[in-house]
């Protein structure tokens, strides 16, 4: 294959009962590095596109990620190159420290203690949060719960990241300091949100999905600036692109 | 109901740890059998519920009391018998644990009165064939099996309880009016529980039913009969506890000592290898209380406590001893900063 | 503050205990372990008369925390639970069992009074050490401890997801115990129209996050059995530690310590 596509859909449907389906033959490419904004109103469909990436719910049609069919026999293999930060940190963080957090992966994928430990301490030091390595998970702040489920994800070392939600909970600082975090990442990247702005500023193509189905997929330039589609997919323009409307 | 490490004797405790630790060892195996991994977080998720949930208070209409949840029926119900035990007993460790409810010494004992009795007996007697039976709807069966197994299982606490505490000779208070104390309070306690109980299944069943667990269905004949011979072997687990404890509530109960500290009162303790010095002791101190004996017998009226039974406790040295040692330790505390409220250092 | 909230903070300040620093927090979990499992074990085997066999005992907690510095002020607070049921279980004794045993001050001591003191300070003292061993070793370290004992996998990974997720699930019930209150004034506890909903819909959230916690486990690779980073081995002061105060414990409880001292001083 020449091309270096790290996510193929085609077609893509899923529905929890037939008559109504959460997504409706989608299709879209992802390269490698590229960072792609999904956007779309409240039960659009993005989490429920981020759960048949990761095969936690089966799809119909055609899905391949890094090269191979989204399916049972290739699962593990997949999701050693996922890593996906869940919009409740609450569900991520299950284990009772956030060393025992960060080495759960790593272990599971066969490394040996003293690799999973490195393993955790790079993350831990990527993200500048040391300090909280021997924490305990339910003491963690928001922000700090967010940025350890972050490395609970680096430290297995992922090729794409799926992040569900990245900025919400977060105070303004925290929530830069996400960005500059990102921003700052090679890996490829999907981030779903609602916050527009931090969109814009960590990626360079957005998709928009409204009832099932992505209705726009290009520069996110030009589609975050076009408030007639946003209007119909039912969203507004980004906070920055608006004018202030002081009362 | 939870047991105090102070209330059981070593024998008591450790027998009770045997019968909780078999009925969690069939557990396990039994949940092995089934392979299904999903169940790990839904355990430990549901067990944190419970562990909540036991401290909302309901009120109790008509009364100014309130009633709460203990558990075990509500989550064989929705986990089936062997997840729900395995639940329970990890709620209760960490009750005893981290919230000095109850006792590390005494969590066999609490399991076996709190979890066995609410998801084994209360399941496999009383809520299965209750919801297997075709009377009435559904609803209505649920809440009878609730009810029903609450109750009988906290009965069934209750009666421990008062074995557990007579065979550990620990109260004066005689073992028929110690149950008669017990049982009436537990009805009630288990009424309320039960109805608690009901109305949450109730409320789960009608919006989803699928998660309650499948009673009878698809079940193999050969599922059966495995299951059956567990119950089997756990009817003969408790028929042994009950042997073994009642053995020991007729006997002295003073002779629960362990074997290992020897027995002071009639003159040997041999087994740790320390008989010499302490028997000189010993004999010296049974000297001197027979002397004390005459000195205070201007108390003539009373039935003096055999001295011989407890050489060590009763003397007057005994008491002076008993005193010094009790002020040194305080000593050793305060010169330690023991009463000294630390800064605690976090990281 | 309702009971949740207590409970959390009580769980926090545990937490905050164990990780703190002393020759005690870094002795290896098992001894711990063991040490206070003997210790329990003797006070419990001390007959309901003998509470000057039971005295001597208080001296390895107190020489414990001390090394440990631990105030032991907090550990009072936990006693909640333990007198009122001992007090419950032992006041039959005194009223009971009037056999005098002695006379203090012309007041007749009888052999109830005496076995009831013996059952307090038993609460007390087991007490003392187990609140120890959890104020001086974590979690992690403690579910290390279950393993190296043979406990089942299952039990102690199950101990471990629940201890991570009462945090979160006392704090839900006890927002939505305050949410209630604050729209129900008056009532002392959830009226009965909502018993089943109460619970029932914090039960059917839970589930729904199991079943996210379940995603979240597999896609870093869960196929069903736990795997660990943590091993310790134990070391000579381990060893050291462990033999010392099982030794003490066993002297304080076989030889009579009291009896001497009394003896010597009462000179009789």
């Amino acid at each position: 294959m020449s091309d270096n596509f790290v996510i193929k859909a085609e077609k893509v449907s899923f529905a929890y009962d037939q008559n109504s389906p959460v997504l409706r033959e989608i299709s879209f490419h992802v390269r490698a590095g590229e960072s792609v904004g999904i956007i779309g109103a409240n039960g659009a469909g993005k989490s429920t596109l981020f759960q048949l990436l990761t095969g936690l719910l089966p799809h119909q049609g055609d899905l391949q990620v890094a090269g191979l069919p989204v399916e049972k026999a290739h699962l593990a293999a997949i999701r050693a190159k996922e890593g996906f930060v869940f919009q409740d940190s609450e569900n991520q963080l299950f284990m009772p420290t956030v060393l025992d957090d960060l080495t759960f992966g790593p272990l599971n994928y066969g490394m040996s203690p003293e690799e999973a430990e490195a393993a955790a301490d790079e993350a831990l030091e990527r993200l500048q949060i040391a300090h909280l390595k021997h924490r305990q998970n339910y003491r963690l702040s928001g922000g700090e719960k967010r940025l350890v489920c972050l490395a609970a994800v680096l430290a297995m070392k992922p090729e794409i990241l799926l992040m569900d939600e990245p900025s919400i909970t977060l105070d303004p600082v925290h929530r830069r300091n996400l960005i500059e975090i990102l921003n700052g990442m090679g890996e490829t990247k999907l981030i779903a949100s609602h916050d527009l702005d931090m969109i814009m500023e960590t990626c360079e193509r957005v998709m928009v999905i409204s009832e099932g189905k992505i209705c726009a997929d290009g520069p996110a330039r030009e589609i975050l600036q076009d408030q007639a589609l946003l209007a119909s997919c039912h969203l507004e323009l980004p906070y920055c692109l608006q004018q202030p409307h002081w009362k | 109901m939870h047991m105090a490490d102070a209330l059981l004797a070593p024998a008591v405790a450790a027998t009770m740890y045997v019968a909780s630790g078999t009925a969690a060892g069939v557990s396990v195996k039994k949940l092995k059998l089934d392979d299904d991994t999903k169940k790990l977080p839904v355990m430990g998720v549901m067990a944190a519920l419970v562990f909540a949930g036991q401290m909302i208070n309901y009120t109790i209409p008509g009364t100014g009391s309130s009633g709460h949840l203990c558990g075990g029926m509500m989550l064989s119900a929705l986990l089936g018998p062997y997840a729900g035990f395995l639940s329970m007993i990890v709620v209760l460790a960490i009750q005893c644990l981290f919230f000095a409810d109850g006792g590390l010494m005494a969590l066999g004992a609490n399991v076996w009165n709190m979890a066995f009795y609410g998801c084994f007996v209360g399941y496999f007697l009383i809520y299965r064939p209750i919801m297997k039976a075709k009377w009435g709807s559904t609803r209505t069966r649920l809440i009878a099996a609730s009810v029903l197994g609450c109750v009988l299982t906290l009965q069934l606490g209750a009666f421990s309880v008062c074995v557990e505490t007579a065979a550990s000779g620990i109260t004066e208070l005689p073992f028929g009016a110690f149950l008669a104390l017990m049982q009436p309070i537990h009805l009630a306690i288990g009424l309320v529980e039960g109805l608690i109980t009901s109305a949450v299944l109730a409320f789960v069943y009608e919006s989803r039913p699928e998660l309650l667990q499948v009673v009878g269905e698809g079940e193999t004949a050969a599922g059966r009969l495995s299951r059956r011979g567990v119950v089997i072997v756990l009817a003969c687990a408790a028929l042994l506890v009950g042997g073994f404890l009642s053995h020991f509530a007729s006997g002295n109960p003073d002779g629960l000592e362990w074997a290992l500290f020897g027995n002071q009162e009639s003159g040997y303790s041999a087994n740790m290898g320390l008989d010499e010095e302490e028997f000189g002791v010993a004999s010296a101190v049974a000297d001197t209380a027979g002397s004390v004996q005459e000195k205070t017998s201007f108390l003539p009226d009373y039935a003096f406590a055999s001295d011989s039974e407890n050489p060590a406790g009763t003397t007057v040295s005994g008491i002076v001893g008993s005193a010094i040692v009790a002020l040194a330790a305080i000593g050793v505390c305060m010169a330690g900063g023991f009463f000294r409220r630390r800064r605690v250092q976090t990281q | 503050m309702n009971p949740m909230m207590t409970a959390m903070r009580e769980l926090s300040g545990m937490d905050d205990l164990a990780n703190m620093d002393s020759f005690l927090h870094r002795r290896h979990p098992l001894t711990k372990l063991l040490v206070t499992l003997v210790y329990i074990a003797a006070i419990i085997s001390v007959p309901g008369n003998q509470l000057s066999v039971l005295i001597p005992l208080l001296f390895i907690p107190a020489i414990l925390y001390t090394i440990a510095g631990i105030p032991v002020g907090l550990c009072f607070y936990r006693l909640r639970y333990i007198l009122p049921l001992l007090a419950a279980v032992g006041i039959w004794n005194p009223l009971l069992d009037r056999r005098p045993v002695f006379a203090l001050g012309g007041v007749a001591v009888t052999a109830g009074m005496i076995s009831f003191v013996t059952l307090m300070l038993k609460g007390i003292l087991t007490l003392l050490m187990s609140f120890l061993l959890m104020a001086t070793t974590t979690i992690d370290a403690i579910c290390y401890a279950f393993r190296l004992l043979h406990v089942p996998e299952i039990l102690v990974t199950q101990f471990m997801i629940t201890y991570r997720y009462i945090a979160l699930m006392l704090r839900e019930a006890g927002t939505m115990t305050d949410a209630y209150r604050l729209r129900a004034p008056g009532q002392r506890g959830i009226h009965i129209s909502a018993w089943g909903s109460f619970l029932g819909s914090l039960l059917l959230r839970s589930m729904d996050r199991a079943d996210a916690l379940y995603g979240s486990m597999r896609l870093r690779g869960f196929t069903g059995t736990f795997r660990y980073a943590r091993t310790r081995e134990a070391d000579r002061q381990d060893v050291f530690y462990a033999a010392a105060v099982i030794a003490a414990i066993l002297f304080l409880r076989c030889f009579p310590l009291s009896q001497m001292i009394g003896h010597i001083v009462t000179g009789r």
